[in-house]
Parts: structure tokens; C-alpha cells; sequence
């Protein structure tokens, strides 16, 4: 099938088969390996994508979705050089250790402050209660986000 | 006292943090290339049998299939996972692929074609039919006179009884016998097994990919299954999404090589999660009995402890593994008589094989369980019991006769219990449990220690190459396998420390066995004391020399020659100063030499790492449910070089030890032996919501030949953790639970049953 949607803020038209998963297509067919399969079932988080600004698990959706859409990948977060602030609170943060969970960890954390720029505490843990780290005790991570929330407000205070 | 320092203990501590924030990093199961097949694994639905047909030719015919392996057409040699060392004697008992089928999930034939949905498919279109025999799922059945073998040499290896003194006969009361068990679980590395391997034809050589913790252990195993000389092997490490030990072994190299060798090509596996949990390895269940004598005053007198450790479908390292278990009993307590013995079994089980701290998890779980019990029955403080009976720094490991170094075992305790303020959380959990309500309330406290290098299990060398390029800047060499915890980054800040460089200066690249020395691989939590010591020492070597060359250049006595930021100057003249790049051009130039070193580091100090670890739960007397409401780990580390990737590496093994203790297990059928959690969704592992708010507290006082003071940190985080946190359900629940996990089930089990398990 024909689908358009925008990858990483781009406009894009690809004849694809609209059953095939979407982190497949990614991996495979786009060479964007950012996004990692962790379980293949919507359990472990490592293949977070945004589609219209949403976390939604690449294993579990299908390329026909993207149909008319917004797709957020973890290499288009970088934007003309510069880091997005979530990637550096992270390495900032001490909060990448393997690397493999970064991925999808930055972009539900990404997800979460879009909705929702001050979050408490406990929306920071619920957001990536689907994100599975077993390098750490997910005490960095949440660091790097509540940096991430509060400096971006301060900046806007300013 | 702590020497001040730029680099070590700055938190800048992943070399890889950006390749990985933006998803650049390129992990073995993210490399592509043209033309490159895939292989995917048709694995076995029997537990034990033996192959009677088995029909690939649909499979063949498949188009975009290129072969498919079983064994009746790949070689009838063995090899060992487990084996490291080319000179190691290990088991030997596995094939790439065997008609003797020894557990659910064991591979019975591979497709090797263009594209994963081709493989897939194919391995579908292949039949096999089993002739089953009894399959003997438990220590007990296979250990049974008479028992079927699962291998040749029998199911059961009998460790020899190692220890010291007389338990037998010593002389002090008798406790009563703890009885502690432990399930299998999953190491659960966030990226699965993968592996690529090509071969050359142009020169005859094969390179093999794999986010690995020993390029050479694969290579030497590698080189003698293929029979191929170790120098046409190229095996270089790739970035790795975590290990905990499932990827120490050599699991997934021998198929993917070999199908390179044999169809001339580039060769990719990539595990999927199920194929990872049945097919790959898991952590050892174990049934462990904990008996001592200790005198009135509390003084440990004797202790016998007995472990049956079960081996899964091969032994592959587990008789190392259960002896090891039992060396890492002289490490904390001062203890006159001990008696260790043990057995590791064969099963038809799924293989278990390394984990993460290799024996002294394993050997917490049961030490300091037997100790909170006793403290329990006794109505001792389980902190003042520990105080009277740790060994003070350097005395003597009695397992092994080595120091056990500067480790502070009292200290973490005396800190601990301070900064958790033991007595009074003890004191309010005795008094909310006085209601009887729904909630009851514990603490519990555990402690351990680790390694930070073979020393003296085996000789313990590293070696590392410095060669300082054209520009001043400096380019390293040594075997590492960075898991994702920032050991690349500790080298380099090692080296920058010596240098006085810029981090930006120093390239270091990970393990491979084209540019690196010999090495045993990342494993053992010696990386930072061994191979930090071998950067260390390169790198002052390689300034030494080019101290000489500055002298010749400045015309000046070496010995008063100052460094500073990359310069030599007279001490007397600062002003007649020569950078790095100067020295190398005029070594170069001039001279005719060239500026490098090689150094091999043969350590012979084991430092112990003492560690404590206090817990505090609520258990939910209607779920079964147990809430860790906080906790501290306590880490005797030397020095913290990436301080906050090692706050959280405890992270981890807090999560790891709260799976131990009360979740995480991968449970079989009891009839079949099939694997019953086969992925995440039933696998209870702590998320961001479940895990607690924990404290990490470092006593940092300096190993004075590690690093910078450094000891190690990675394995030693998960060993007190899930003894504590069993320590404190019991103490809720003045109950005697000792089988791990203590699922919500188990609980509710004993508070309805009224029982205790032991």
C-alpha cells in the first residue's frame, strides 16, 4: 500500500506492505536502528516510538498505521546538531548504561513531558512503568527527567 | 586520605552515552550489509528423547533458503561455552547439534537464509518426530541410583569437600539447619544473544561480532571447534545491551561461525526474547543446607554448608560454579571450622549457567540467611551478631590463604546501621506489628563481599599498549568488554589522570583480537583492579619514556625534568617547556625511536569489597504481596572512579536482588519440562513504579594497589540484597521462609497454611 506521513518531521511517501511491523520497517527497511527489540510483545519499552506525539510500542504497530501521521523516532530527536534536553539530562544524569532501554526510555519520557511539562514524581514513574532498565534502579533516569521538566521551565520563567 | 583528583571521580562516566542517547551506537543485532543471511532456530518440544526423523527438504525448497543444519550433516565434535582459557579443562559436552534431545528448547536444526521471515518460515516447514524417554526435571530424579544418564560421564558431579578445621567435632552449641532455596530466573540483558560472523574469501579469515565479555575465550573455542588457526580468527566486541553473565559464554559464536565457514558468507543471529529464556542459559536454582555452632557470646564457631546446584541439560561451568560457591566462604566471618561440599546435576532442564557475582549472591543467600535465623531463634541483633565474628582488614580468606585485604567489613556495617537507623526502624516495625493488622512490618540486614581479580584462583594478568601519536595525543589498547557500566570511560580516566590529557586526547576502543593483547575478558568484577592497573601502569611507563626523550631534547639530566598538562620542563627553567607533540616529533625526527609501551599487569592482590544491605517491608497479610518500603546498600569500594554509573550499578542490583527474593522465576512444567514463562509478560521484574526509593551510601578508603584506590563495584551490588530483604518478610511475619522467590503465593500459602516452609 501507499502511505504519507511525516518521519521525523519530514513528509514522506512509501510503497509498503501495510501489515508489516512497524519496528521491522524501521530496522530493516529505513536502516533506522535506534529503535531496539527488546520482547516483540509491548512489555519491555525498548521499541518506543512517537506517533502524533504519543508512546506507542514499534513491535506492536503496524506500518498501515502510520497512514496520514506523525512518527518520532529517537534519531530525529537531535535537531540541527543540538541534543534534545531529555538526551542530555540523560547523559548528564549518569541515566545510559547499556544503551539498549535509551532509546524508547527517552522518547516515553519525551512522550510525558509533551502532554505534560511539570509532572509529579509519580507520572514520572508511571510514564515509563512500560520501560524496562535492568542496568539500574531507574533513580538516574527519573533524575534526568525531572531535570529535564524543571529546566525547561525555568527557561521559560526567564 | 583521598588524593584529589581531575578525572577519576568526575561524573562524566559513559564513553558511549551519545552514540546510545541518540540510538547511533550500533549493537551486533543492529549490524546489516549487503548480502548478509540469517539464521533462525527450530528448537525442540520435548524434554528429553531422542531425534527419530527429521524432514527438512520442504524447508530447502523454500526459495531465499540457503541451508538448514541438524545433526546429521554438522560436525560430531563437542565444545565447551564455558571454557575461556585455551589451556581450561571444562566439561565438553556440547555439540552444535545432537540426535540426543536433553531439554524443551534445545536446538534441533537451524535455516540459514536471505531474510528472517524466509528463515522463519522455513523453520516451520521442518518436521521432526521424537522417540521420548522420561525426562528427569529435578535434582532428585536425576540424581537417583540408577538414573538414566543425560550424558555419558553421568548427571552428577561431586564438588571435592573443601574447608578447614573439624565442624564435626568443634565445640560450641548447634543451630538448628537452614534449608534455603533458590529459583531460576532470567538475566533478562535488555538486548538479546546476537552474533555475526564473516567469512573472507579473499583471505581466508573469519571475523566474528559479538557483544561478548571474552574475545579471546570465543576465539581460542572458536579456533579449535573449526579447527582454524586462532590468528585467521578476528573476534572483535560490539556495543552490548547488558549481560549479568549470559553473556560470558560462548553460546551463539560456534553455530554462527560455523555457518559462515560453511556457506563462504556473512552470517547474522539474533535471539528473539523466548528463544533467549529457554534456549540460552538461566540462573542456577540450588537447594542449599546451612548448619553451624556458635558459642553463647555469640562467636561463630563452625560452620557446614552443602549445595545442590542444578546444572540444567549440561554442565558446562556449573562444577566450577559450585565450587566457587563455596571458596567465597572465608571472605567475611571469622569462622574455625568449615566444611563445604556439593553436587551439580544434570537435568532435562534449560542450561544454567553464569551470574552475575558468580557464587557470592549465591553464597549470601544461604550464609546470611542461616545467620538471620539463628539471630531470630537466638533474639540477637542481627548487626551486633555480624560485628562480633567479621574479619578485620587483612586477615586471611581461609578458603584460599590470601588476604582478604583492606576490606571494611565492620565499617559498612557500623555506617549502615547508622544511616538507615536500624534500631529505631526495628523498634517501629515491632510496634506497628503490635495491632496485628493487615500490614506487618520487618527489617532485615545481610552482608557479603567479592573480587576484584582472580588472584589467587588463577594468574591474573593484563596487558596493555600505549602509543603516543604524531600529535600528542594517545591512543590505548586493552582487552576490554565495556556491559554498559562506563569501564571504557574509567580507562580512559585512568590514563588521563597519568597523562594529564584531555579525555578528548585518549582513544580507546573495546576488546578485539587483532589490536588488543591477551586477555581472559571482562568477568570475575576484576576490569577495574586488573585492567585498570595494566592502564595505569602503561601509561606511567610510557610518560617515563618520554621523559628520556625530553631530556635529550632539553639537554637536560632527566631527573629534573617536572610534568604538567602534557609538558616536561626543568624544574628550574618552566619556561623551556616541551609538549607531547614536540617530544614525539623530535623522537621521531630526530632520535629515531618511537614512543610506545606495553605493559603486562600480573596482579597479585584480591581485595575483598565488603558490602551490607538493609531493608525495611511491609508484607500485605490479604495479597501476599511485600512492599520494599526502603533500603541501603553499603559499598566498601576503594574509590569510586564513575561514581554515578556505580550508584547505578547498585540500582541494579537492587532490582536483581528484589527479583531474586521476591519475584523473578522461570518456572517449568512438572510434567513436560516445558517452559512456562517464555516472556516478559508473566515475568514479574521491577519496574520504575514498583522499585523502591533506595539509599547507596560508599565508604570509599583506598585499596592501596587499586587504581587510584579503586576495587571493583559491578557484581558485589546484587549479594546482600535478597538474604536482607527475606530477613525482613520473616521478621514481618515471624514466619521461616527460605525458598526464593517469596512470590505472593508462597506468602499467603504460609499465613493461611500456618507453616513454615523449613
Amino acid at each position: 500500500m501507499r502511505i504519507e506521513y511525516w518521519l521525523n518531521g519530514e513528509h514522506r511517501v512509501d510503497e509498503v506492505d501495510g501489515s508489516r511491523r512497524l519496528l521491522d520497517y524501521l530496522r530493516e527497511d529505513l536502516g533506522l536502528t535506534g529503535t531496539k527489540e527488546g520482547c516483540g510483545e509491548g512489555e519491555c519499552g525498548a521499541c518506543t516510538v512517537l506517533l502524533d506525539n504519543k508512546a506507542v510500542h514499534a513491535c506492536l504497530t503496524m506500518v498501515g498505521q502510520l497512514q496520514g501521521r506523525s512518527l518520532t523516532t529517537i534519531e530525529g530527536l537531535e535537531k540541527n546538531g543540538e541534543l534534545d534536553r531529555l538526551q542530555q539530562t540523560f547523559i548528564r544524569n549518569g541515566a545510559i548504561q547499556c544503551g539498549f532501554c535509551s532509546p524508547g526510555m527517552i522518547l516515553s519520557a519525551k512522550a510525558l513531558l509533551m502532554e505534560n511539562p511539570n509532572p509529579s514524581d509519580e507520572e514520572i514513574r508511571m510514564a515509563i512503568a512500560g520501560n524496562i532498565c535492568r542496568c539500574s534502579g531507574y533513580r538516574e533516569i527519573r533524575a534526568a527527567i525531572r531535570e529535564a521538566a524543571d529546566s525547561a521551565r525555568e527557561e521559560a520563567e526567564e | 586520605m583521598r588524593e584529589e583528583l581531575k578525572f577519576v571521580g568526575a561524573s562524566l562516566s559513559n564513553d558511549q552515552a551519545y552514540g546510545k542517547a541518540t540510538g547511533a551506537i550500533t549493537y551486533c543485532s543492529d549490524m546489516t550489509a549487503p548480502g548478509m543471511l540469517v539464521i533462525r532456530l527450530k528448537l525442540s518440544t520435548i524434554a528429553h528423547g531422542w531425534i527419530d526423523e527429521i524432514d527438512i527438504e520442504e524447508a530447502l525448497a523454500l526459495p531465499g533458503v540457503r541451508a538448514v543444519y541438524y545433526w546429521g550433516n554438522t560436525p560430531d565434535r563437542k565444545y565447551d561455552r564455558g571454557r575461556v582459557a585455551s589451556y581450561e579443562e571444562a566439561p565438553n559436552q556440547e555439540r552444535l547439534f545432537d540426535r540426543h534431545v536433553r531439554f524443551y528448547g534445545e536446538r534441533v536444526a537451524a535455516v540459514v537464509a536471505e531474510s528472517e521471515e524466509i528463515a522463519a518460515e522455513a523453520c516451520r516447514r521442518i518436521r521432526v518426530s521424537y522417540r521420548e524417554i522420561p525426562a528427569m526435571l529435578t535434582m532428585e530424579e536425576a540424581s537417583r541410583e540408577g538414573a538414566e544418564k543425560i550424558h555419558e560421564e553421568g548427571n552428577v558431579y561431586e564438588a571435592p569437600e573443601a574447608g578447614w578445621g573439624d565442624f564435626e567435632n568443634c565445640q560450641a552449641e548447634y543451630c538448628q539447619k537452614t534449608q534455603v532455596a533458590l529459583g531460576r530466573m532470567t538475566h533478562l540483558s535488555m538486548e538479546t544473544h546476537s552474533c555475526r560472523a564473516l567469512w573472507d574469501k579473499s583471505s581466508g579469515k573469519l571475523t566474528v561480532w559479538t557483544g561478548c565479555q571474552t574475545v579471546f575465550g570465543i576465539r581460542s573455542t572458536l579456533g579449535d571447534f573449526l579447527g582454524l588457526p586462532y590468528s585467521k580468527i578476528h573476534v572483535i566486541k560490539t556495543a552490548m545491551g547488558g549481560s549479568f553473565g549470559c553473556k560470558q559464554e560462548t553460546l551463539v559464536e560456534p553455530l554462527t561461525a560455523w555457518a559462515a565457514c560453511d556457506l563462504k558468507a556473512d552470517v547474522r543471529l539474533v535471539y528473539t526474547r523466548e528463544e533467549q529464556i529457554i534456549h540460552t542459559m538461566l540462573k542456577h536454582n540450588l537447594e542449599g543446607v546451612i548448619e553451624s555452632k556458635i558459642h553463647p557470646d555469640g562467636k561463630i564457631e563452625g560452620v557446614r554448608v552443602s549445595v545442590m546446584l542444578d546444572a540444567g541439560a549440561y554442565q558446562t561451568i556449573s562444577p566450577s560454579y559450585l565450587r566457587t560457591i563455596g571458596g567465597k566462604l572465608g571472605k567475611v566471618y571469622r569462622i574455625p571450622n568449615i566444611t563445604y561440599g556439593g553436587k551439580s546435576i544434570c537435568t532435562n532442564t534449560a542450561v544454567n549457567g553464569s551470574f552475575r557475582s558468580w557464587g557470592s549472591s549465591e553464597e549470601a543467600a544461604l550464609l546470611e540467611t542461616h545467620w538471620n535465623q539463628v539471630c531470630a531463634d537466638r533474639g540477637w541483633d542481627p548487626v551486633e551478631f555480624r560485628l562480633k565474628n567479621v574479619l578485620n582488614p587483612y586477615e586471611q580468606d581461609g578458603m584460599h590463604g590470601v588476604t582478604i585485604g583492606n576490606a571494611r567489613l565492620r565499617d559498612v556495617l557500623t555506617a549502615g546501621r547508622e544511616r538507615f537507623r536500624w534500631e529505631e526502624r526495628k523498634q517501629a516495625c515491632l510496634e506497628k506489628n503490635k495491632a496485628q493488622g493487615r500490614y506487618r512490618y520487618g527489617v532485615g540486614v545481610a552482608m557479603g563481599s567479592h573480587t576484584s581479580s582472580f588472584y589467587p584462583y588463577i594468574a591474573d594478568v593484563a596487558t596493555a599498549t600505549a602509543r603516543l601519536q604524531e600529535d600528542g595525543s594517545l591512543t590505548l589498547h586493552i582487552a576490554i568488554h565495556d556491559h554498559g557500566c562506563g569501564t571504557v570511560m574509567a580507562m580512559k580516566k585512568i590514563a588521563a589522570e597519568v597523562m594529564e590529557l584531555d579525555l578528548e586526547q585518549i582513544q580507546l576502543a573495546e576488546a578485539d583480537t587483532e589490536h588488543c593483547m591477551y586477555d581472559y575478558g571482562c568477568y570475575g568484577s576484576r576490569t577495574t583492579y586488573v585492567l585498570g592497573n595494566a592502564v595505569k601502569k602503561c601509561c606511567e611507563k610510557l610518560k617515563e619514556k618520554a621523559k628520556h626523550v625530553a631530556a635529550y631534547q632539553l639537554q637536560c639530566s632527566a631527573s629534573v625534568l617536572r610534568y604538567q598538562d602534557g609538558r616536561f620542563y626543568p624544574e628550574p627553567e618552566p619556561e623551556r617547556s616541551v609538549s607531547l607533540r614536540e617530544i614525539s616529533d623530535y623522537a621521531l625526527g630526530t632520535l629515531g625511536e618511537d614512543i610506545y609501551t606495553a605493559y603486562t599487569h600480573n596482579s597479585v592482590e584480591n581485595p575483598g569489597v565488603a558490602c551490607a544491605h538493609f531493608a525495611e517491608v511491609s508484607v500485605d497479610t490479604f495479597t501476599g504481596s511485600v512492599k520494599v518500603e526502603h533500603c541501603l546498600s553499603v559499598h566498601d569500594i576503594g574509590r569510586a572512579i564513575n561514581p554515578d554509573l556505580c550508584r547505578g550499578q547498585v540500582g541494579s542490583g537492587i532490582q536483581q536482588g528484589i527479583g531474586i527474593a521476591l519475584s523473578e522465576e522461570i518456572k517449568l512444567d512438572p510434567k513436560t519440562g516445558e517452559v512456562l514463562v517464555s516472556n516478559l509478560k508473566n515475568y514479574e521484574v521491577t519496574n520504575a513504579c514498583d522499585m523502591p526509593d533506595y539509599d547507596v551510601l560508599f565508604l570509599e578508603e583506598p585499596d592501596h594497589e587499586g587504581p587510584f584506590g579503586a576495587k571493583s563495584i559491578g557484581e558485589v551490588v546484587l549479594v546482600p540484597v535478597a538474604p536482607a530483604l527475606v530477613a525482613a518478610v520473616n521478621q514481618a511475619l515471624g514466619t521461616r521462609l527460605y525458598r526464593m522467590p517469596l512470590t505472593p503465593a508462597v506468602i499467603l500459602d504460609a499465613i493461611e497454611g500456618g507453616h513454615d516452609e523449613n
